[in-house]
């Protein structure tokens, strides 16, 4: 049986409310795939509906290609990694993670074998007779990666398991969640609602808005080819000016914005004529010279210049003060740094500006 | 001591302890103690038949000189004159011996009245040797029992719907439902049992409806009644503890258990039982005790025929009059609740502060 999970116009409601509406996703084998995206909008359903705890209102959860439609959470070969991990606090350590075993009946001999194995994967040799009170966070986080992945699953879930750690553990634990990932081959199905976690560890992401997926791709595809102003705005920073498309050149687009024609990558749906999004990332600014072509560079105020060591920050004059329009610059060391109340002239390369179709966009 | 002065200054201090040690005093010890000290004594019934008897016959001797007396008087009347002096003289000799006789009877009307006490192991040796309050004494301790296990089966699942499975204001509902009845009173309530379990009573229509009897069960002279009189009364006492423990269980614990595999029997053994273990115990101690201890239940719903052990001892304080025999009882059945309590949290592994809590 292969681990690829597939769900097929899969839509949850609770009462009238819907948390998941029509989600189709294609979940590959062992593959590490995170779900990312503001709180409440419904990944913890999603990943309830993958491991049992709730059944699709409409749709299908499919799992090596096997319909789980009426299948228990104890009959899926999935295993799940909760928020607040749940470890059983009257069990050690060891005793946890053999839980899953003693339930397949194993011999006690072989039971142990694996459980030593474990140890030795999260690095806690040793440690099997604590009990669970006993550990360190990012020891229980590992203890309850154990206890999952002792049932041998084929789709390891995880629901935020890192966010009660501090950065420094959380960083390191990514790294070795990375690494038990790549060891194991399991399908991991990693829940997050920090972008760099799923950037960092991720084969693909889906980016999801309310109750709804955005888009599904490699980190590399979604920060830098965002499929809609959603996605756009939601992934890293980005600057966006609202404005009416004039002409269509080459895949490029020219929009006519508030600080005057300019010009972006045309995606799929923009036309002429139409109102469209023109997006810039801040890093993709640089300071420009006299004669850079015009389409490509922007004039105006700093109302304020933020110096951050290794980058300078600076805040163009905005009318819309809900979304700021910021610069980041590579600090040479050299350069003058632009101070606030004078004039800038801030270039970019076309190539790296995006135009697309007028959309919602995610909230700052 | 200081550490007190210090956190709560003088006046305080000393009003926190006065009313501690009386309360300790007055609620803990001195009942529990007065009953011991009884339960270990008794009448010296020897010094007082003999006392008695001796009252009985200094009596006889007062009422000879009574009548010795009046048949002189009446002498005195139809005597002659120089007679009379005589006659008046053995009178008052008579007065005077029975006058003398009067302090002889103080001791002894003492000694009936309250004779000499004399410590020892006799009231606890009448109720080892008393084959009939032997077996109620056992008897009441295995009903406690069952009634408590039963008590636990019936409320354990519904403590767990309560906690884990009912969602929001239905919770709240159902607690409600629990607790309604309880608001009457407790003879009321049995009361009621009483008609349900009748011989032409609820209970035996249902059955004989459902075709599982073919005659009514005499409910009412078993202890069939008072079991089920009981399971009814007291299973608030187990369903509240059970409940606040689990209460308690992160559900994300019985999920976690469920997705790694486990059947719900492994999720409660494993699980959800292990860790509604002090609820348990003091669900088991409360219903044990207040099963032992009931005297309304097996008065109204007990019959003739069927006799609880607090019943026995309500009869030695109140028709028998004995109440040092009395106290022995008692305090018979408060080793046998210490024993059980003990055994409780030796059992489910539970303290004192787990229990209290
Ligand atoms: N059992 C339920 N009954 C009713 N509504 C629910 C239930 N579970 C979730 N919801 C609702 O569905 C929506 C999505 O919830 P979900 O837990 O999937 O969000 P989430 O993306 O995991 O959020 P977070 O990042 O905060 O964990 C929420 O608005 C929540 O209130
Ligand atoms: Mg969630």
């Amino acid at each position: 049986m292969g681990s690829d999970v597939l769900m097929q116009n899969t839509t949850m409601r609770f009462d009238d409310y819907v948390a998941v509406d029509n989600v189709n996703l294609h979940i590959r084998e062992g593959e590490f795939f995170s779900l990312l995206g503001s709180s409440g909008c419904g990944k913890t359903t999603i990943l309830r509906m993958i491991s049992g705890f709730l059944e699709p209102s409409e749709g299908k959860v499919l799992i090596g290609g096997k319909d789980m439609r009426g299948i228990g959470p104890n009959k899926r070969p999935t295993a799940l990694i909760f928020q607040n991990l749940a470890l059983f606090p009257l069990m050690s350590v060891e005793d946890n993670i053999a839980f899953g075993l003693e339930v397949r009946s194993l011999s006690r001999k072989e039971r142990m074998r694996r459980v030593h194995g474990l140890l030795e994967l999260i690095a806690l040799p040793g440690m099997g007779s604590k009990k669970v009170n006993d550990l360190s966070g990012g020891q229980k986080q590992r203890v309850a990666i154990a206890r999952a992945l002792a049932v041998e699953p084929k789709v390891l879930l995880l629901d935020e398991p890192l966010s009660a750690l501090d950065l420094k553990l959380r960083q390191r634990m990514r790294q070795e969640l990375r690494a038990i990932q790549q060891k194991t081959g399991v399908t991991f199905i990693y829940i997050t609602h920090d972008q760099g976690e799923a950037m960092a560890m991720s084969d693909r992401v889906g980016v999801m808005s309310q109750a709804s997926i955005e888009q599904v791709g490699t980190p590399k595809d979604i920060y830098n080819s965002p499929a809609n102003p959603f996605v756009a705005s939601f992934v890293g920073t980005n600057n966006v000016l609202a404005g009416r498309v004039d002409r269509i050149i080459d895949g490029f687009a020219v929009v006519r914005t508030r600080f005057g024609e300019l010009m972006g990558r045309s995606k799929a749906g923009v036309q002429e004529g139409d109102r469209s999004l023109l997006f810039i990332r801040p890093e993709n600014f640089f300071l420009a010279k006299e004669y850079d072509r015009d389409k490509s560079v922007i004039s105006s105020t700093i109302y304020r210049s933020q110096f951050e060591g290794a980058f300078i920050n600076l805040f163009l004059n905005n009318t819309n003060r809900s979304r700021e329009f910021m610069v980041q610059l590579a600090n040479d060391g050299l350069g003058e740094i632009p101070s606030s109340g004078s004039e800038v002239r801030l270039g970019f390369r076309p190539e790296l500006a995006l135009v697309l179709p007028e959309g919602e966009l995610a909230n700052e | 001591m200081n550490r007190y002065f210090q956190r709560y200054g003088k006046a305080m201090t000393a009003y926190i302890f006065l009313t501690t040690s009386l309360w300790l005093l007055g609620m803990v010890l001195m009942p529990q103690l007065l009953m011991v000290d009884y339960s270990f004594w008794y009448h010296d019934e020897g010094v007082q038949a003999i006392a008695m008897k001796e009252a009985d016959r200094l009596e006889a001797q007062l009422d000879d000189i009574d009548a010795a007396i009046t048949v002189a008087e009446s002498k005195l009347d139809s005597a002659v004159e120089n007679a009379r002096p005589v006659i008046e003289t053995h009178i008052a000799e008579l007065e005077a011996k029975a006058g003398a006789m009067e302090p002889l009877f103080e001791p002894l009307d003492e000694a009936i009245r309250n004779p000499p006490r004399i410590y020892g192991f006799k009231n606890y040796i009448y109720l080892l040797t008393n084959t009939l309050h032997r077996s109620i004494f056992v008897k009441t301790m295995l009903f406690s029992l069952l009634v408590t296990f039963i008590a636990f089966a019936l409320c354990y699942p519904v403590a767990y719907y309560l906690s884990h499975v009912a969602k929001g204001h239905r919770t709240g509902i159902i607690i409600m439902g629990l607790m309604v009845p309880y608001w009457v009173n407790e003879i009321l309530r049995t009361f009621a049992w009483l008609m349900i379990l009748s011989r032409n009573g609820l209970a035996n229509s249902i059955l004989s409806f459902l075709g599982l009897t073919d005659q009514p069960v005499d409910f009412l002279n078993s202890d069939s009644g008072v079991v089920i009189g009981m399971i009814y009364c007291y299973v608030l006492f187990m369903v509240f503890p059970i409940y606040n423990t689990l209460e308690t269980l992160d559900h994300n614990q019985i999920e976690a258990a469920r997705d790694l595999g486990a059947s719900w029997i492994k999720i409660h053994r494993t699980i959800a039982i292990p860790y509604a273990k002090p609820g348990i115990a003091v669900g088991c101690i409360m219903t044990f005790m207040v099963a032992v201890g009931t005297y309304a239940v097996p008065s109204i719903l007990g019959g003739t025929s069927t006799l609880w052990f607090t019943q026995i001892i309500y009869s030695w304080f109140f028709d028998g009059g004995n109440w040092n025999q009395g106290a022995a009882y008692a305090f018979a059945l408060l080793v046998l609740c210490v024993t059980f309590v003990m055994f409780m949290m030796r059992f489910f592994k539970v303290s004192l502060e787990d229990i209290a809590r």
